[in-house]
């Protein structure tokens, strides 16, 4: 797939992973790279993005013993961002999905 | 390549894309490899599934562009900041002073600890107290040292980093382009470090107890009044 055509929906991902849980960087990556094909390391650009679009924000936590890890969690606004962005993504993708099944009955 | 070919690679494309927080960008491309190998992928591995530096670089850089366009460096905000910084700066002030009075509180405990225990009254500063209770209080005044050493670190730890976060925050606001950091509520430690000031604050917390309850009792017995301070002229 295209990359820049990726980059969108992948921001859209990942706000939705941490909607559901707090998440280290790794975290995020791993997630992503199982089931979207991207290369690692890409994952990190868009969490910084997003940490300066205010969308989301890190936190230092110690697991046992390990040294402390940064987890990122979605701020007020990237919690109404991706709730608008999640809404106008499902309506969209029905629209071309629905375009593209009409071929098929001509 | 590996871990440190695909590092250095990686620090030069960043510096050569302009790109700001270079050394927090490294850091976490060094956990990512961290966590390869501890998922048991070799350094090798890892380098192959990763994207290049280059475009990673360039990812980052745009991410740059539009922070620094979004934060114009306008007179008001310029303003805005130094009429918040003329309440911000003395808070700290204010902050660091606690600091130093705790500080002082434990210095002086110290002295006066060590001074009571060992029965040692210079210019006849200390009133006069039968010598087993006065052991007994230097040694809760001691553990009252301790205990605000640790306060004063606690506190200065805090304070410091707070002070970091707003320095960052200052610097961004301002339009340098440099990220926030997070403002702690508590101080950072490791977890070892946070272990050892807790169960020593505890110990230190539990011996102030017995010993001034120690020593009070040990008084009133001696004195044969619940208010030894009178018999004795303490506050005269």
């Amino acid at each position: 797939m295209n990359i820049q055509y990726k980059k969108g929906v992948l921001e859209l991902c990942v706000l939705s992973l941490l909607n559901r849980r707090d998440c280290y960087g790794y975290d995020v990556s791993e997630y992503l790279s199982k089931r979207i094909d991207i290369s690692d390391g890409t994952v990190y650009p868009i969490l910084r993005k997003l940490k300066s679009d205010g969308l989301v924000t890190t936190y230092l936590s110690e697991e046992s013993g390990g040294p402390p890890r940064k987890y990122y969690s979605l701020t007020g606004l990237g919690k109404k961002e991706y709730k608008a962005a999640k809404e106008e993504w499902l309506e969209f993708s029905k629209t071309v999905s629905d375009i593209l099944k009409e071929d098929e009955n001509e | 390549m590996n871990k440190h070919d695909y590092l250095s690679e990686l620090e030069k494309e960043l510096k050569a894309h302009h790109v700001c927080d270079q050394k927090d960008i490294l850091e976490e491309y060094e956990e990512h490899f961290a966590m390869r190998l501890a998922d048991g992928y070799t350094e090798e591995e890892t380098c192959a599934k990763l994207a290049g530096p280059r475009e990673i670089a360039e990812q980052y850089a745009t991410i740059g562009e539009k922070a620094s366009k979004g934060k114009a460096k306008n007179v008001f905000v310029l303003t805005g900041l130094i009429f918040l910084d003329l309440f911000v700066v003395p808070l700290f002030i204010v902050l660091f002073s606690w600091v130093f009075a705790v500080a002082a509180l434990s210095a002086a405990c110290s002295v006066l600890g060590v001074l009571l225990a060992g029965n040692l009254n210079i210019a006849g500063l200390i009133p006069y107290m039968p010598y087993p209770a006065s052991l007994l209080l230097g040694a809760a005044v001691l553990s009252l040292a301790v205990l605000s050493a640790l306060g004063m670190v606690y506190c200065y730890s805090l304070f410091a980093q707070l002070f970091k976060a707003y320095k960052h925050w200052h610097k961004g606001a301002a339009g340098g382009g440099v990220p926030y950091l997070p403002a702690p509520h508590h101080p950072q430690y490791s977890a070892k470090t946070r272990r050892r000031m807790r169960n020593l604050t505890l110990l230190a917390l539990i011996l102030f107890i017995v010993f001034s309850a120690a020593a009070l009792i040990l008084l009133i017995v001696l004195s044969g009044t619940l208010e030894p301070w009178h018999l004795w002229n303490w506050f005269n």
